[in-house]
């Protein structure tokens, strides 16, 4: 049964219920996570755009971690995250200088990388594959009020990582649901941006981009978004306002799976959404 | 066997200021004078002139020469000009060698004491070689007169009728029902909108009554062997469960098919055709065919029969086996085609995903009258729309499709604009990068269609979604692009999306690509011989190509290309012969083991293994003299002819050497 | 005027030397979120390299207003890594200095990693403060958002920290060292 290093980053424990869900599914499902001990910052596009090096010397500082202990993947729950990662990764193993200057810096601290770099999954990555797909499939099924669900993955998920049509409409988590029972809608905004953290400083030229996503899942009869990133999620949570119309509540996929299996709504910290489901959305049996 | 009394002339060029004074041609004259067997040397001008080459001739005649080299430019530019001198002048034309002292030498060394050194030792080098030069005889093959076109399209049926009227018997071999190929699929045709069905019917009707074709349609070439001017072709005539010769054409099986929901390939997935079926009203031959794999009797085994029951001429045969035709030829020639970009990877267009994104060929059916809407633009819902894009460039330029640009696609965008302003109230909006317009009068086409009021914007389209920004175009798709003349984005409402796709080698016609052994190029499309100066023919002697198979190009192209194609078919067999190469291999029997490494090695299939001697043997019409035969055998009994290992290593060592 | 030379070091860059293949198809443009709101659109910024204004380039909002959703790179014909040399962009106008004229993103960033220096890990409260000493408008606009997050144990106040922050603080040395001044 294998351990795969969890590499939770600095959005986790403030999440609205991800931290919460993802460790009700890790229970229910029998996944094995543990955390890097002492990670630290990726450094997610802040650094990048600041200085190469530092970008990737952050980055190289987990895979460091992960090997230290033996991991052969590290299993982010954040876009953000997820790609940063990932492109550090691609970038010190095509270029063996980049590589060699990371190396450096991390071994005045006492840490060494070498290739094959751990591989970078998103704990969506786990639940659509073996062992754990069938675990969540045909008996699993169970009755609930969920209504009608609306997947929305972000940006930095599929991009740049797919070609061709998953780049700009995955459906692995849409199946996913569906094979639980959940209702879900299509809809075109899947993995359009939510403005992550220029959402901050620039929230007038951002508010549109949340309109648009919310406006095309509820134009498709979408009324919960689930999504996949707490800084997506944080956006649509708190960025409704000034839409004009009722919110549509945005979870995590980790609490839609949960409510799915039939796991209690106070073990999946959905009270901590701001945009709250109805009581009859958070029904279970 | 070298002469007795060998006698060689050797001549310089200046080649105006090319050669001279880069290098010292008096000092390299002098130089050759002094070498064994050199009977003259002398250095001019221009050696390719009338005077040079009657000096090599007076010398031939007046010194008795029987050996000559020429040192100047590439063999490549004058090696046939001397060699025809040589021949003039009495002696044989490969008792002739050149030294490239021009494109080897002084093209590229800078320094003039280099370069003078240098064509010194290449002339001592040729001297050496022409020493051991023995005069080659070339035979002449007798051909067949016939020509094979492989495909039916307009490029196909070109190429049969200009060979045809030249009294050469044509076989033209079609794998669809009928022939007409792509064009018969269009609506009008640019820049002139001539009706693409009225322009083709004529040539289809003589192709069809010509005295000279053999039409084989709902066929396919299955093997070719031979070799240019006697080739030998197996022809697969599939089965149409219908018997031509007794069938009238009258449509009746059609109707009482009970099998009406096949989708059409002619009208691109857009209508439906029955089970036994003919592509389209104008098909040649009228005769229809019974698709296996929907008939109820072919497929099901299910009782039906409806179409023989009904038939008068009792021209149904549901056990009609597949026929196979033997034929020889003396040429082939390649007509094989194209097909349209396939837009649904690009997920960003939405083809596939929202029911008004069209290819251009499905928007061809769609504007024709004998289309499955009878010619009326409308949506899949029955209403005219109000604006249509059109994208350009979808799968052509595009790394990660096809990096060429495919060449019809700005002309067919803008002749549908002109087409659906010309039917419909609508807007029509061009999305383009640039506008390729090169063609006779396309030019004053662009500016027609752009004075009809089509909207032109400057922008590759960045995507195409059902997502909208006004409540009221719920239901229209919206087009996302830069108008980059005027840095401002575009998202327009609009009803109806053609997507210019690019073209493709059609399917399956890379198998003829080693039956007939041709290249394709990195994009599967035929390679010609020369890309500037021998389009039509191809590396292998005898097979031609015509049309889109060799790369994408409009009809005034494909007509003229395959012309030219039937032209030069024409002309390898008007004499009746060929004549082989004389730089060909030779296997010497009582050298040979019989290992056959020769016969793995030849690229042209070219070697036969003599079962009875157990020797190899060349095949003098096949052989291309490429020397990969002699470079593996072991016994050296492989050897080409003008390329003896003596010719080559006397060459070598008197280049190399220090004097 | 013309492209930069081939030694320039931004050419010498991998991802940069891609954009001699550009053909100004405007596809990145037309993709890009935030397009409107920049100087130049991509390509438009694109076409100003090219044509020698590199000065011009680094001082624009252009890549301060990329948010990485790498629409461009999906849908560039020529494989142009548009985002990646965003980024690298970013990093060179740092490194010369420029700031351009809106620089609330630039001044995020450096609140950013002026945290994870100093802590090891991110804590959103606390570059929400540090960032808000710059631009105090943007504070007061998130502060209903923060009490709301606040009444459901979301905001941490606390610091998110690893065990060593000077490991961080070593690898994050020239991100927050160099900078826009002030």
């Amino acid at each position: 049964m294998k351990t795969y290093a969890f590499f939770p980053g600095c959005a986790y424990q403030s999440a609205a219920g991800y931290a919460e869900s993802v460790a009700a599914l890790n229970n229910r499902l029998a996944i094995r996570l543990k955390e890097l001990d002492d990670w630290t910052c990726c450094g997610a596009t802040a650094a990048f755009s600041l200085d190469e090096g530092d970008g990737l010397a952050l980055c190289g500082r987990l895979f460091a971690l992960a090997q230290k202990e033996g991991h052969s993947d590290i299993v982010t729950v954040c876009n953000a995250c997820y790609t940063t990662l990932r492109k550090a990764g691609k970038r010190m193993t095509t270029d063996p200088p980049a590589l060699a200057e990371v190396s450096r810096r991390l071994a005045d601290q006492g840490l060494g990388l070498a290739l094959p770099l751990p591989k970078v999954l998103h704990y969506l990555d786990l639940l659509v594959a073996e062992p754990f797909d069938r675990r969540l499939t045909g008996e699993n099924q169970v009755e609930h009020g969920v209504g009608a669900v609306a997947v929305y993955y972000g940006c930095q998920y599929s991009r740049p990582w797919t070609t061709g049509p998953e780049a700009q409409h995955p459906t692995m988590l849409q199946r996913l649901l569906s094979g639980l029972g959940v209702d879900v809608v299509e809809h075109s905004a899947g993995t359009l941006c939510c403005g992550a953290s220029h959402a901050v400083p620039y929230a007038d030229a951002c508010g549109p981009m949340i309109g648009r996503i919310v406006g095309e899942i509820r134009g498709k009869g979408g009324r919960i978004i689930t999504t996949i990133c707490p800084m997506c999620q944080f956006n649509l949570d708190a960025g409704q306002r000034g839409l004009g119309k009722d919110p549509l509540p945005a979870t995590y996929f980790t609490q839609m799976i949960g409510l799915a299996l039939g796991i209690g709504a106070a073990d999946l910290g959905l009270n901590k959404l701001l945009i709250p489901l109805s009581t009859m959305q958070k029904k279970a049996p | 066997m070298n002469p007795r009394d060998p006698k060689i002339g050797v001549y310089i060029c200046h080649c105006g200021t090319n050669i001279a004074p880069k290098v010292d041609v008096a000092a390299v004259a002098g130089f050759a004078e002094t070498l064994d067997h050199v009977a003259v040397a002398r250095d001019y001008k221009f050696m390719c002139s009338n005077p040079g080459q009657e000096t090599i001739i007076a010398d031939i005649r007046e010194l008795g020469l029987n050996r000559v080299v020429v040192a100047s430019c590439s063999p490549r530019m004058h090696e046939p000009t001397f060699r025809k001198a040589c021949e003039r002048a009495g002696i044989s034309p490969h008792c002739f060698q050149m030294a490239n002292i021009r494109e080897h030498t002084s093209w590229v060394t800078l320094d003039s004491q280099q370069a003078t050194i240098k064509a010194m030792d290449l002339v001592k080098g040729a001297v050496a070689r022409v020493f051991n030069h023995q005069p080659l005889a070339s035979r002449e093959v007798a051909v067949e007169k016939g020509i094979l076109v492989v495909g039916g399209g307009i490029a196909g049926m070109q190429a049969a009728i200009t060979a045809a009227d030249a009294d050469y018997p044509v076989y033209l071999v079609e794998r669809e029902p009928s022939i007409g190929g792509h064009m018969a699929q269009f609506d009008k045709t640019f820049p002139t909108l001539d009706c693409a069905a009225c322009i083709m019917t004529p040539k289809m009707v003589i192709v069809d009554q010509h005295p000279g074709i053999t039409l084989f349609t709902y066929s396919e070439v299955v093997a070719v062997s031979g070799f240019v001017g006697n080739y030998a072709v197996t022809i697969r005539k599939k089965p149409r469960y219908v018997i031509q010769d007794r069938c009238t054409g009258c449509g009746t099986c059609m109707e009482k098919c009970p099998v009406r929901k096949v989708p059409s390939e002619f009208n691109q997935g857009l209508a439906m055709r029955t089970a036994i079926y003919s592509p389209f009203p104008q098909a040649v031959p009228r005769t229809p065919v019974i698709d296996p794999n929907t008939c109820r009797v072919l497929a099901s085994d299910k009782p039906c029969g409806a179409c023989a029951k009904f038939c008068e001429a009792h021209a149904i045969d549901f056990d009609q086996q597949a026929e196979e035709i033997q034929i020889t030829v003396g040429a082939v020639i390649v007509a094989g085609g194209f097909q349209t970009f396939e837009p649904a990877g690009i997920a960003s267009y939405g083809y596939g995903r929202y029911p008004e994104v069209y290819t251009s060929l499905e928007f061809e059916r769609l504007n024709n009258a004998t289309g499955p809407t009878a010619g009326a633009i409308v949506t899949k819902d029955g209403r005219t729309p109000e604006r249509v894009a059109i994208i350009h460039c979808v799968g052509s330029r595009d790394r990660r499709h096809h990096a060429y640009c495919s060449r019809v696609c700005c002309m067919y965008s803008m002749k549908f604009a002109h087409l659906i302003r010309e039917k419909t109230a609508a807007e029509v909006w061009e999305f383009y990068i640039d506008i390729r317009s090169p063609g006779k009068l396309y030019e004053e086409f662009y500016n027609r269609v752009q004075e009809e009021g089509v909207h032109f914007v400057r922008g590759r389209v960045a995507e195409v979604t059902d997502i909208v920004d006004r409540p009221a175009d719920q239901g229209r798709l919206t087009v996302v692009a830069e108008n980059t003349l005027t840095r401002s984005t575009l998202r327009l409402p609009v009803d109806m999306v053609i997507l210019s796709v690019g073209l493709e080698p059609a399917k399956g016609v890379r198998a003829l690509s080693r039956m007939l052994n041709i290249s394709v190029d990195g994009d599967g499309w035929f390679t010609e011989l020369h890309a500037k100066l021998a389009p039509v023919s191809t590396a292998t002697s005898g097979v031609f190509l015509a049309g889109c198979c060799q790369g994408p190009k409009d009809i005034p192209d494909t007509v003229a290309q395959a012309s030219a194609a039937a032209a030069e078919a024409i002309a390898l067999l008007a004499k009746g012969t060929v004549t082989t190469r004389a730089e060909i291999s030779h296997i010497d029997p009582d050298l040979c083991s019989g290992c056959r490494l020769c016969l793995e090695s030849c690229a042209y299939s070219a070697i036969d293994f003599d079962e009875g001697l157990k020797v190899a043997h060349v095949n003098e019409a096949l052989c291309q003299g490429c020397g990969a035969c002699a470079a593996a055998c072991p016994s050296s009994s492989a050897e080409v002819a003008h390329f003896t290992d003596r010719q080559v290593m006397d060459e070598l060592e008197a280049v190399l050497s220090l004097s | 005027m013309n492209d930069p030379h081939p030694d320039d070091p931004f050419l010498a860059h991998p991802d940069c030397r891609h954009i001699l293949r550009c053909i100004q198809c405007g596809a990145c443009s037309g993709s890009c979120p935030l397009g409107a709101e920049m100087d130049y659109a991509p390509r438009a910024l694109f076409a100003l390299i090219r044509d020698g204004d590199f000065a011009g380039a680094l001082k624009s909002n252009t890549p301060w207003y990329c948010v990485s959703c790498y629409q461009c790179m999906d849908r560039c014909p020529q494989e142009i890594p548009v985002a990646d040399i965003m980024y690298r962009l970013k990093q060179m106008a740092v490194a010369a200095g420029c700031r351009p004229r809106i620089h609330k993103l630039p001044d995020f960033y450096r609140a950013f990693v002026e945290d994870v220096g100093r802590n090891g890990r991110m804590t959103e409260s606390h570059v929400m403060a540090r960032y808000s000493l710059k631009h105090p408008g943007d504070a007061a606009a998130n502060s209903v958002t923060a009490l709301k997050l606040l009444a459901r144990g979301r905001l941490n106040l606390f610091p998110n920290r690893s065990r060593d922050p000077g490991h961080v603080a070593a690898l994050t040395a020239r991100c927050r060292k160099r900078g826009p001044d002030a």
